[in-house]
């Protein structure tokens, strides 16, 4: 304990459960911490890690998942600040932290001999320990204890791996695994081994297309020897020799087909002589001629067609004029026959109905007025003479005979009158039909003199009047027809020659499809060859090679877990049995054993292990913990410049004769460690306070205050 | 000898080659400032943000042979 640090005073301010400044200023080689829990114990000895490592022990690679989201500042204070007093021999060492940044004043500090430094690392470097190793060997929390005590492996071995300080280490290698470079390296394999597979499934397929293309190509008339270069040259020879040829018969021009010695250029030549053999097609003068004709028989049949119709519609009106005419006449026969004796005899018939009418008023008047008489005793004035009669019934009688008479003389009259309004009526509207029929007569005669002028144009003569146009047109329909005929033979000859290259080009198709697909082949049996194969190996290559890198680093990572694992365990490893003999006392498994390949803890008696979970009840495997800790914070061979260790509460789950032992352990402990312990155990304080040998410094805890923070103080 | 030390040792001890090993030295530094950084997620990134270009470079590669292919 001489030569190296020992904790002589702390001040916490605003530091998690600490809202005013308090000074543990009396800390002697046993620090006792007291009290009631969530009292700021716990507080208190995570300031003695803060002050040393700062905000390095709340990060993911220390280990303590309590700590994330972790708040330093307590919420009533305006600053954290830890000030960690040490010493060795004669030497003092002051560690200084606050969370506060004041202008021109460091966040962290320590002076050592009078002389203040701002670098952590040099800190670190005179203390000789990192924070992971502080946990593993100087400060003991109760959450590895509890992780001891599961069984779920992970847990198990990230609290061994905190024990022995590999946590980072462990976390590395996990860091490597989940980057999943064996799956990318999978994947790449797959692809590359499919490139093979499908490499032989395309040749495939092109062999059963060289196949079918040479089946083809005999259908066509080709034979098994033709799909050669050399055929396919002499048949684009035979092409251009026929297609030249041809145009020299028609008197037609093509330009010139272009060399045809190689594949690639036979597959040009046959392009070009597809746009020659288009153009015989559409240029050969039989074909030219034959169309000319054709569209000519087409515009004389529609004209011819179109004069037909005009011509029977023109015939249809006369013919319906020449009716009327031959039962009524014309117009003026019919006006002369309105006006001279159907209008007269009209007139003559109104005058004699009005006459009967004026007199059948008056008798009508007459029998009114009989009828209107209410006794017809009583003697009325007459209404001619105004004289009285004396017997009206009997004139009424006659009055209404004469009535009767008047009405059988109108009939006929009036009959005569409608006969006669009826007739005219008809007349009019033939007038006015014949009128319409005129109109329409020249307009039609007008519509064919056009249209036989348009005939005369088509024809290109003119159409005399002595002419039927329809027998003029038929008989040029006729000369076109006969030259037509004449012509179909020639265009037949023809379209046979230009077939004839047609069929030459096809077979020369086909034999070059055969000869680009074997090329394809061929190419493709040559593809490793290829910079493109080359490139996927020089990429594969590399992903390898950086593979083969991580997985180095990822080995030596292995490796170094291990051995520190195991270099670790074989110091402290009397140590630890030691520990677990005098903590847990028992006589079955009496020692403990870690596995450093497994990171198994086994229960050991003599020869035979078992792992101490199958075993160990919570008090043993508590006790297990402990003397990992205690045994690895003992042993002299890892070496660190602290000469303390920190307990927090560690007598959870121990009966009375456990915490007897703990007391015991930390006795033998003393002389090499200062020892802090917190508790909220009131036994185990009083075994503190009764069977600690060495001169003992106690803070009780008073419960916590939301105003004055942690609340503790000395007792003497 | 700290633990980084250890692991390039271990390295050096069976590669001979300095190129690689320096090669090595340069991932093994890259790692751990990862980690000191954060976490297993750091690390894991920084060796895919490596290995995925490489991967890229791979599949680009490979699809350039396959058209040729005529896939």
């Amino acid at each position: 304990m001489v030569d190296r640090w020992v904790l002589k005073e702390i001040t916490i301010t605003g530091f998690r459960g600490f809202v005013k400044p308090k000074t543990f200023s009396s800390l002697e080689p046993f620090v006792l911490f007291d009290g009631p829990q969530r009292s700021g114990k716990s507080s208190t000895l995570v300031a003695i890690e803060w002050g040393l490592f700062g905000d390095e022990i709340a990060k993911k690679a220390i280990g303590i998942d309590e700590r994330r989201g972790w708040k330093i500042r307590n919420t009533n204070a305006d600053e954290a600040r830890v000030e960690l007093v040490l010493q060795k021999g004669e030497e003092i060492l002051k560690i200084v932290r606050s969370d506060k940044k004041t202008k021109g004043a460091s966040r962290f500090y320590f002076e050592l001999n009078s002389s203040r430094d701002t670098d952590e690392a040099k800190l670190r470097a005179m203390l000789e320990i990192e924070p992971k190793d502080y946990f593993s060997s100087v400060h003991l929390h109760q959450e590895v204890i509890r992780a001891l005590l599961t069984e779920e492996p992970s847990s198990k071995q990230d609290s061994l791996d905190r024990l022995l300080g590999l946590t980072a280490l462990r976390n590395t290698i996990d860091g490597i695994k989940s980057a999943k470079i064996s799956e990318v390296l999978k994947d790449v394999d797959n692809k590359f081994v499919q490139i093979e597979t499908r490499l032989n499934a395309v040749i495939a397929s092109k062999r059963n297309d060289i196949q079918k293309a040479k089946e083809t190509g005999i259908q066509k008339g080709l034979k098994s020897i033709d799909f050669a270069e050399t055929c396919a040259a002499q048949v684009c020879e035979t092409v251009e020799t026929a297609l030249h040829n041809f145009a020299n018969q028609a008197v037609l021009t093509i330009s010139n087909l272009p060399a045809a010695r190689t594949v690639g250029e036979q597959q040009f030549f046959v392009n070009s002589a597809k746009q020659s053999l288009r153009k015989l097609r559409d240029e050969q003068p039989d074909l030219k001629r034959q169309k000319e004709l054709l569209e000519k028989q087409s515009q004389l049949q529609r004209l011819q067609q179109t004069y037909k119709e005009l011509l029977d519609e023109l015939q249809r009106v006369e013919k319906e004029r020449k009716d009327i005419y031959k039962i009524d006449g014309n117009q003026e026969k019919m006006r002369s026959g309105i006006s001279n004796e159907l209008s007269p005899k009209l007139e003559d018939a109104k005058d004699r109905r009005n006459e009967i009418d004026k007199r059948a008023g008056t008798i009508e008047e007459a029998i009114k007025y009989f009828a209107a008489i209410r006794a017809p005793n009583e003697k009325q004035p007459c209404p001619v003479c105004e004289k009285a009669i004396d017997d009206v019934s009997h004139l009424q009688m006659h009055l209404n005979e004469l009535r009767a008479r008047l009405d059988e003389d109108l009939a006929p009259i009036r009959e005569e009158i409608e006969k006669y309004e009826k007739e005219i009526e008809r007349l009019e509207e033939l007038i006015k039909c014949l009128n319409d029929l005129d109109r329409k007569i020249r307009t039609q005669s007008k519509l064919l003199m056009d249209h036989k002028s348009v005939t005369e144009t088509g024809l290109g003569r003119e159409i005399k009047d002595t002419e039927d146009p329809i027998v003029v047109i038929g008989g040029e329909i006729n000369k076109i027809q006969e030259e037509l005929k004449k012509l179909e033979a020639a265009v037949k000859e023809s379209n046979q020659e230009l077939n004839t290259i047609e069929d030459d080009i096809s077979k020369l198709e086909q034999i070059l499809m055969v000869l680009v697909l074997e090329a394809e082949i061929d190419d493709l049996l040559k593809i490793r060859d290829t910079d493109e194969y080359k490139e996927v190996e020089n990429n594969k290559s590399e992903l390898e090679k950086f593979a083969d890198d991580v997985s180095l680093i990822r080995q030596a990572l292995e490796a170094v877990l291990q051995e520190s694992a195991k270099a670790k365990l074989e110091a402290a490893k009397e140590n630890i049995a030691k520990m677990f003999r005098t903590l847990a006392n028992r006589s079955d498994f009496p020692d403990l054993e870690i596995d450093p390949d497994k990171f198994e803890v086994l229960a050991v008696k003599g020869s035979e292990k078992v792992p101490a979970l199958s075993i160990f009840n919570t008090g043993d495997l508590n006790c297990a913990g402990l003397s990992v800790f205690l045994g690895l914070g003992a042993a002299q061979e890892l070496s660190h410049n602290l000469g303390f260790i920190v307990l927090d509460d560690p007598s959870q789950s121990l009966d009375d004769t456990h915490k007897e032992n703990l007391v015991s352990v930390l006795n033998s402990i003393s002389d090499e460690k200062q020892i802090l312990v917190s508790t909220s155990e009131s036994d185990f304080r009083d075994l503190i306070l009764t069977k600690v040998i060495k001169k003992k410094a106690r803070y009780e805890f008073d419960p916590w205050s939301d105003v004055e923070g942690a609340q503790p103080k000395e007792v003497q | 000898m700290t633990e980084k030390e250890q692991i390039i040792h271990k390295l050096e001890m069976n590669i001979k080659d300095v190129k690689k090993q320096n090669f090595l030295r340069k991932i093994c530094d890259e790692i751990f400032e990862e980690y000191d950084k954060g976490s297993v997620k750091a690390v894991s990134e920084l060796l895919q943000g490596k290995i995925n270009p490489l991967k890229n470079k791979f599949d680009d590669a490979h699809n350039r042979l396959l058209k040729k292919m005529g896939l």
